[in-house]
């Protein structure tokens, strides 16, 4: 009975001994955290970029999506099917629609301003932000600091809008006619496809 | 086992496998739907559709997923993100789950939860570069520009293609600064040696860029040699473009003009400082050796009806700024019919200015027949175009037939008189 107590006892300690070497290897091999270099950059104001269903838009001739900083004085261009927001933080934010290539500066100072080469953009200014908006024809509309206030070139371009519940219009789930037919449909290619599809796609 | 009890087994048997089958027959049926409901929703920001899918398949991280990006296109930001989270909770080891969990979080203002997200889905996949990237970019946002940018060159270490963006960025960042930006850039291998050196051509940081250039180490390909060498000049650096030039293979003249003689293979497309012929079907262009002004060759331009004032043949040559020069060539004709006779004329490449006019390339010119255009150069001129190119016309059309010849292309600087 001893004996097999004194073996339980030898075992545990061999397997936390063993254990505690683990985690000091682990940490032995664990990369230390990259060395943060400081560069001296002056502060300033930087935008956030939002893109409809995270689909990428061009900025600066670069493919960008949601999350993206984007830097005073940079060109947005939209595609068909696109649209895209940047939301300036206290000065405002500019909502850009499809098919528009825009210029965007601003500044600590207060200053918003979309030079819309081509497309529509909203302009919506806060309290104490200079907004303007201007076209290759001159100048589309000012916002007053002030009051602050929304600057509109063409339509406001929302992406499509929601359904509202309820609202669907007959349908499967309410979903619509059109989107019921169009589902059924969807599905019952999708079902019948190894009907049509029986050779083996894959390459030999 | 009587025969009566095996039957009742194989009855219940196949009961129980029929039921089986019907019950996972509907659950792929409904899993599938929900899958279309889900494409549905997120194609034509239906919440309705999503909201089915959501319905049909509570436990699908997919479903929770599309009805979140929905409701963040309907400006839901909070109930998207609390949807998103949802949907990482039935994949909590999803890294792109996580990612979007942040960048949600991040679009209402949640700056810290949205990095803990971030966090959260560079720890799922360490060695992903879009995780590191969309922190990276929170962090340049929040002003955190040192943390910023070295999340961002993490994430340009993971996946290479994100250099143009790091490179954007910190251009942006440093308003314009070549030094500033590629002390936040910080990678100093050949490809970022050369992004650099593209983003600096485009900015007019011409001198800049061809640091970038100098410290280059290996053979740059031709197409990208011509890539760099067109964004020069296009931002009129054209001592700089030339180096660049002169750098690629074959390219050892330091003669003012390429190949004046036209002694070298035909070469008239080319981007930079050789001539330059834009292709027209009735210009035709021939080496010609029969009775050459000089060396064994020279350049034969054949018109057969082109009715354009548009040049047949150019060439970039740099020049120093306040200078004078004298441009000399040979030229002979044949057979020339046209109301707007070829000329060669000498534009400033930076202002486009004409600085100087040859004598018209008239039909009486049978034999070789010494040209030149003297010219000064303004304290802005880097460079001057030399083109060939016909006299306006007084009616429309005005086509050209007959045969121009051009040997001896040379220039030199010549003294105020």
């Amino acid at each position: 009975m001893t004996t097999t107590r004194s073996k339980i006892k030898a075992t545990i300690v061999v397997l936390l001994v063993y254990s505690i070497l683990q985690i000091g290897v682990q940490l032995a091999f664990a990369q230390p955290a990259p060395a943060v270099t400081k560069v001296a950059v002056q502060q300033q104001v930087v935008g956030r970029l939002t893109t409809t269903n995270n689909q990428p838009v061009t900025v600066n001739g670069l493919s960008a999506s949601s999350g993206a900083a984007i830097v005073s004085g940079a060109t947005i261009e939209t595609k068909a099917g696109e649209f895209a927001t940047v939301d300036v933080g206290s000065l405002g934010r500019v909502e850009i629609g499809e098919n528009t290539k825009v210029v965007l500066t601003f500044d600590a100072n207060g200053q918003l301003k979309a030079a819309v080469e081509t497309g529509c953009v909203n302009l919506t200014g806060k309290k104490g932000t200079t907004g303007e908006v201007t076209s290759p024809s001159g100048t589309v509309g000012t916002i007053n600091p002030a009051t602050g206030g929304v600057v509109t070139m063409c339509p406001p371009p929302p992406g499509p809008p929601p359904v509202p519940p309820g609202e669907g219009g007959g349908g499967l789930f309410g979903l619509g006619t059109a989107a019921t037919v169009a589902i059924a449909i969807g599905g019952g290619l999708a079902a019948l496809t190894p009907l049509f599809f029986q050779d083996n796609p894959s390459p030999s | 086992m009587t025969n009566n009890s095996r039957r009742i087994v194989r009855v219940l048997a196949a009961t129980a496998i029929s039921v089986t089958c019907i019950l996972l027959m509907k659950s792929a049926a409904v899993f599938g739907f929900s899958k279309i409901l889900s494409r549905y929703s997120l194609t034509t920001n239906s919440l309705e559709a999503a909201n089915q899918a959501v319905k049909l398949t509570p436990n699908d991280a997919d479903a929770h997923r599309a009805r979140a990006v929905v409701l963040n296109n309907s400006g839901m930001k909070e109930d998207a993100a609390k949807e998103m989270e949802r949907a990482v909770s039935l994949r909590p080891r999803d890294d792109l789950l996580w990612m979007e969990v942040g960048i949600l979080r991040d679009g209402y203002g949640e700056s810290g939860s949205a990095l803990a997200a971030f966090d959260q889905s560079i720890r799922c996949a360490p060695y992903y570069g879009h995780p590191r990237w969309q922190r990276g970019n929170l962090l340049v946002r929040l002003g955190r520009y040192d943390e910023g940018f070295n999340e961002l060159r993490l994430a340009v270490t993971s996946n290479r293609d994100l250099l143009p963006g790091l490179i954007d960025l910190a251009w942006g960042i440093s308003r314009g600064d070549a030094r500033l930006t590629e002390q936040l850039v910080q990678f100093e291998d050949n490809r970022a040696r050369l992004a650099l050196a593209r983003v600096f051509a485009q900015h007019g940081k011409t001198a800049e860029a061809l640091q970038q250039f100098r410290k280059i180490s290996t053979t740059l390909t031709e197409d990208a040699r011509a890539d760099l060498v067109r964004t020069m000049i296009q931002s009129k650096g054209y001592a700089e473009a030339f180096e660049i030039w002169n750098a690629g293979a074959g390219n050892s003249n330091t003669e003012a003009i390429q190949d004046g003689g036209f002694e070298q293979d035909l070469i008239l497309d080319q981007n930079g400082f050789g001539w330059h012929a834009p292709k027209y079907d009735n210009v035709i262009f021939a080496l010609d050796v029969n009775g050459p002004d000089s060396g064994s060759r020279s350049l034969r331009i054949t018109f057969e009806g082109y009715d354009n004032p548009a040049p047949v043949l150019s060439q970039l040559v740099l020049v120093k700024s306040d200078s004078n020069y004298r441009v000399s060539f040979a030229v002979r004709t044949r057979d020339l019919v046209t109301g707007g006779l070829p000329v060669l004329k000498v534009i400033d490449a930076s202002s486009g200015q004409v600085l100087g006019t040859s004598q018209s390339f008239h039909s009486g010119m049978n034999g070789w027949t010494p040209g030149s255009v003297d010219f000064k150069t303004s304290s802005s001129t880097g460079a001057v175009s030399l083109r060939v190119e016909r006299n306006a016309c007084s009616s429309s059309p005005c086509p050209i037939f007959g045969h121009v010849w051009l040997d001896s292309f040379a220039i030199a600087e010549v003294s105020l008189k």
